[in-house]
């Protein structure tokens, strides 16, 4: 476990050219007027948020029971500042955490860079 | 004004039933000379003689306000949230807390504007309630996550311009937020 109160903890930095996928709940999921949809910037308020990184794990074994499964670039949050830290933990080898408490700004630009890599799926 | 048990408006009389305080007649409020403009509950704030903490409380329902359909709409949408479990978006999120859905409620209830549009209710990662509007090429999220704050983005052009905070018990702010949102309208 990749925990930073480990003496022996090593920073990882995800680069900015890996995607990330964040899983997105039914209820947070708003949709445009064309029709189609896009993630809440909801979704991406928080400290420490959650993500997988793309290339160590699989769609389907990101999205768990969710609604729909959201990509972006890591470059993204870089981009505003944030550092991305693997943070794999037994459960989920791909965890990561785009570290710091995002601003309200900046979690909307992220929820606007979101493509879905999985599309939502209504109950 | 009352004079004994008389409502005086000026155009018409009407008196109230004693115990309900239900006018006989509708005639005041269909009346189009008389002062027929809806009036919405606002909040009043109280301290608390304990923690010293402000509070923002909705005061009695009055028979004679107007209950706008965007907030009935609105009020109903916040309730489904009640019904988000632990762990709702499987990321270990909060339900969410009565107190947050109480300065959700109140902060919809101060704002005393017949013709704005209901607000998307979303819930926040982490544990909140987050509203959003769209007029045109304008954007505001009003975000409660904080016990005693109200959180906003403004957005032009799909670009955040601005945000900020403010007391959950500073309801002038709030307005202005919605004035910024919809400026043609004031």
């Amino acid at each position: 476990m990749n925990d930073e109160s480990d003496p022996y903890f090593i920073k990882i930095l995800v680069p900015k050219n890996e995607s990330l996928w964040r899983r997105i709940a039914e209820s947070q999921i708003v949709k445009l007027e064309i029709g189609t949809y896009r993630p809440s910037s909801a979704a991406f308020k928080g400290i420490d948020i959650s993500v997988d990184i793309a290339s160590k794990s699989t769609p389907e074994r990101s999205i768990k029971t969710s609604s729909g499964l959201a990509g972006f670039l890591a470059k993204v949050p870089i981009t505003l500042g944030y550092q991305v830290i693997e943070n794999p933990i037994p459960e989920n080898p791909a965890h990561a955490i785009i570290k710091g408490k995002i601003r309200r700004g900046h979690a909307r630009t992220i929820a606007k860079a979101c493509q879905w890599v999985i599309e939502p799926r209504f109950t | 004004m009352y004079e004994g048990n008389t409502l005086i408006s000026g155009q018409n009389e009407v008196e109230p039933i004693a115990a309900t305080g239900i006018l006989q007649s509708d005639a005041f409020l269909s009346n189009p000379l008389s002062e027929t403009k809806p009036r919405y509950k606002t909040p009043c704030v109280v301290k608390t003689t304990i923690s010293g903490d402000e509070i923002a409380i909705a005061p009695p329902a009055d028979p004679d306000e107007t209950t706008a359909p965007w907030l009935i709409k609105t009020t109903g949408d916040l309730d489904q949230l009640t019904n988000l479990p632990d762990n709702w978006d499987s990321y270990n999120s909060p339900s969410i807390s009565s107190r947050l859905l109480m300065n959700a409620k109140n902060f919809l209830s101060s704002l005393e504007f017949e013709n704005i549009s209901p607000p998307r209710v979303v819930p926040v990662s982490g544990g909140g309630i987050q509203f959003e509007w769209q007029y045109g090429n304008r954007e505001l999220e009003v975000e409660f996550v904080e016990e005693r704050f109200v959180g906003y983005l403004k957005i032009v052009n799909d670009q955040p311009t601005g945000e900020g905070q403010f007391s959950i018990s500073d309801y002038d702010s709030g307005r202005l937020l919605i004035k910024w949102l919809r400026p043609r309208q004031f």
